[in-house]
């Protein structure tokens, strides 16, 4: 084969060229801190990213859904926890009012049974963020109200709905405690019977104290129904969070470089150039002319 | 008679050395010149008078060619040049598409059904709802800035088509003014080497631009015809032009219009296929993407109520487009716009996530909604959303990844095949500047010839 100049120079120049690209390709790598910045560096892969980052995305959306049914559940709780205290104390005072003693006492405790009613009413009333905490998904009524004989009404025709939200792939939960299952408890039932005998001014019976303390277990009933569901979505919290750990190692994989790899690359490809600099510098202008 | 006979010859071979140096100087001064082929000296002997030798003659200077490795190149150029231009424009269109990153299409289309999740959570309140028509709106714009990416990659590539069109035509022009040029020069005796590098490189200019085919006929004129139909030969030169035919680009004879190029390399095919096949290919089912987001959206959300104004919820709302009296929903998507319901775009009340009437804390239907980005879908061949997505993106992908990949193998076949093409027409210094020594020393010993002859010539003439 004869080597000619222009051979010679093609050579140099095509080998230069394949080394520079490679070193631009390990620069680009290096500054942006991605293996894969087009679709096209590595299609199968580009693709996998795009879906990881949907995964990711959606797992945000469900942990801020959690975060918010968390944070309806924890008032429904607290509303729970006031309605529950003013239920013992309503306990206490009714027991009072069997000691003959307090007869003479029965309006103010009557006045502070009913007062307790009322703030039953007032958390049972409660909102969170605009929403009714008891109210199902009615809106547009307070779900309970007092009437004129100071007993708790439903104030809603529809207290039946369950706000359900969204917290995984085709999987939601319910965060609210509708207004139906506090009526269907007893506890309201049971009140609205001891303040019609506390209306007639007598002291309410063995049956019906009886009956209160049933409606204030089934209430107590529901509020640990709320405790399960901040348990069960502190579950699925942490079930997100492992997989958000286990996408993001995968998207790592996927994108992250190897900077120590990449630069020892780099500096292989630099040596490669200046030794095809060097080489070509020797032999590209050497020929018999320059021994004429 | 003798001596004049040795003064002739040496005359004759200075004469040729001379010549053989001439063509050995013009090989040196055009070793840095890629296009040049090297020339070769071709000696022989002069016919011999009276048993008795003449000396030395210039038979021939002869082109040192391989017309089978430039056949070659030409093919692999035309490839390259295909892949090259078209992955030049399909990087283009990646980087409106912008994937993978958080300004591609897939982060607005989540961002969009994950914004109705959210809204499952809070179905009442004004912010989210807002943030559902900020975030549908987001995407609408997104896919929109997809579209206008690709007509104005097709307008670009439309001008390019126009421009290619005219350097061909250049092309074939300057082929046939040089195929006449040879034939004069060559039918008058001379050496048309030259003008022979010129046509090569015209050809192969040629080449890079359109798939061509060429061949030779006994007058030495390149015939040239691109993708089946006449371009150029030793008496014309055809002019092409674009035409549209049923929406495909189509390079045609401007003084035959059915004569029409079949397009298989080189610029024109990259601007051609691309324009007429590839754009409007994915244009088209990124199209019908948005046109099943858009009805399955509204199909879901029609059956939502809103928010209770002055107590009563209003349902059948469109989210896309807005609803005829005749119950037919228009204007949801045009042209490669998304457009949001104008009654929920400026009352986000109107958006309607309850499954009924009056119930504000109701978000079923904000759930069904965002399930829809996790639902295989009939319209989209049983795949989810981003499935199809992802369908469009891998098709896009491989088209860019395989131009790149052939402009990878056809550099280095190209490469393969020049470095044989310099190899055999190349110049080399070495091997010239050994002729130019031994032209050179040929030469020096005629002249001696000559000296040696008129001395003879003198020891005759102080004979009288």
């Amino acid at each position: 084969m004869r080597v000619t100049e222009g051979l010679i120079t093609e050579k140099y120049l095509f080998n230069q060229n394949r080394i520079s690209q490679r070193k631009l390709e390990l620069q680009s790598q290096l500054t942006s801190n991605k293996k894969i910045e087009n679709l096209s560096d590595n299609v199968g892969d580009a693709i996998d990213i795009v879906a990881l980052d949907s995964k990711l995305n959606k797992f945000d959306s469900y942990k801020k859904n959690i975060g918010n049914a968390k944070n309806f559940i924890n008032s429904s709780i607290n509303a729970f926890d006031n309605a529950i205290s003013n239920m013992e104390q309503m306990i206490q005072k009714v027991e009072t009012m069997d000691d003959a003693i307090n007869k003479e006492n029965y309006p103010t405790i009557i006045k502070s049974l009913k007062d307790s009613v009322e703030s039953i009413v007032r958390s049972l009333n409660e909102k969170h963020n605009g929403m009714y905490l008891f109210g199902g998904t009615n809106f547009n009524q307070e779900p309970f109200a007092l009437d004129v004989d100071g007993k708790i009404v439903l104030n809603s025709a529809d207290l039946a709905g369950e706000m359900k939200v969204k917290v995984g792939t085709n999987f939601t939960e319910t965060m609210n405690m509708s207004g139906d299952k506090i009526n269907n408890s007893g506890l309201i039932n049971s009140l609205n019977a001891v303040i019609d005998k506390l209306n007639a001014g007598e002291a309410p019976t063995k049956e019906l104290k009886d009956d209160f303390m049933q409606g204030y277990n089934g209430f107590l009933a529901l509020q640990s129904q709320n405790g399960e569901k901040i348990n069960r979505l502190e579950d699925i919290e942490l079930l997100l969070e492992n997989n958000t750990n286990n996408v993001q190692t995968l998207l790592l994989d996927k994108q992250a470089i190897d900077p120590a790899k990449l630069i020892v690359d780099l500096q292989y490809q630099d040596y490669l150039l200046q030794m095809s600099n060097k080489l070509s510098a020797s032999i590209l202008p050497k020929s018999l002319l320059d021994y004429i | 008679m003798g001596i004049g006979r040795l003064l002739d010859i040496s005359v004759r071979t200075m004469a040729t050395y001379q010549n053989a140096l001439d063509v050995t100087s013009n090989n040196i001064s055009n070793a840095g010149n890629s296009e040049y082929t090297r020339q070769k000296v071709l000696l022989s002997t002069e016919v011999t008078q009276g048993g008795i030798g003449m000396g030395v003659k210039l038979q021939d200077v002869q082109r040192i060619k391989n017309n089978l490795v430039d056949s070659q190149i030409r093919k692999y150029q035309s490839s390259l040049s295909d892949s090259s231009l078209r992955s030049e424009i399909l990087q283009q269109v990646e980087s409106v598409i912008a994937e993978p990153s958080d300004t591609g299409l897939s982060f607005y289309i989540n961002d969009f059904f994950n914004s109705w999740s959210e809204l499952s959570s809070n179905p009442n309140s004004p912010q989210l709802r807002s943030q559902i028509v900020q975030k549908g709106q987001r995407m609408s714009d997104r896919f929109s800035e997809v579209f206008e990416g690709f007509d104005s990659v097709q307008t670009l590539l439309q001008k390019e088509a126009t421009t290619t069109a005219g350097e061909i035509n250049n092309s074939l022009k300057l082929i046939n003014e040089l195929n006449q040029k040879i034939f004069e020069t060559e039918s008058r005796g001379m050496n048309a080497s030259d003008l022979k590098d010129k046509r090569d490189s015209q050809i192969d200019n040629l080449s890079s631009l359109v798939n061509i085919n060429v061949h030779q006929n006994k007058q030495g004129a390149a015939i040239i015809t691109i993708g089946g139909v006449h371009g150029a030969d030793l008496n014309v030169a055809n002019s092409f032009e674009i035409d549209f035919i049923d929406g495909q680009m189509k390079l045609v004879s401007q003084t035959d219009s059915t004569a029409t190029v079949q397009l298989s390399g080189g610029d024109m095919y990259a601007i051609a296929d691309l324009y007429s096949n590839k754009l409007p290919s994915y244009k088209d089912q990124l199209g019908q993407l948005a046109q099943v987001i858009v009805n399955k959206v509204n199909d879901t959300h029609k059956t939502g109520f809103t928010l209770a104004q002055n107590g009563i919820s209003k349902t059948n709302i469109p989210f896309f487009g807005e609803m005829t009296p005749d119950g037919t929903v228009v204007n949801s998507f045009v042209s490669g716009k998304m457009r949001i319901n104008t009654s929920i775009f400026n009352d986000p009340r109107n958006i309607a996530v309850s499954s009924s009437g009056a119930n504000d804390g109701n978000g079923d239907i904000a759930v069904a909604l965002a399930n829809l980005n996790e639902a295989t879908i009939g319209e989209l061949n049983g795949r989810t959303i981003l499935d199809s997505y992802s369908g469009i993106l891998s098709d896009f992908g491989m088209e860019k990844s395989k131009s790149d990949s052939t402009i990878e193998s056809n550099e280095l076949i190209i490469h393969q095949l020049t470095t044989q093409k310099a190899a055999y027409s190349g110049v080399s210094l070495d091997e010239e500047m050994a002729n130019v020594i031994k032209f050179q020393r040929s030469y020096e010993a005629s002249a001696k010839l000559v000296r040696v002859a008129d001395e003879m010539m003198q020891v005759v003439l102080n004979m009288v």
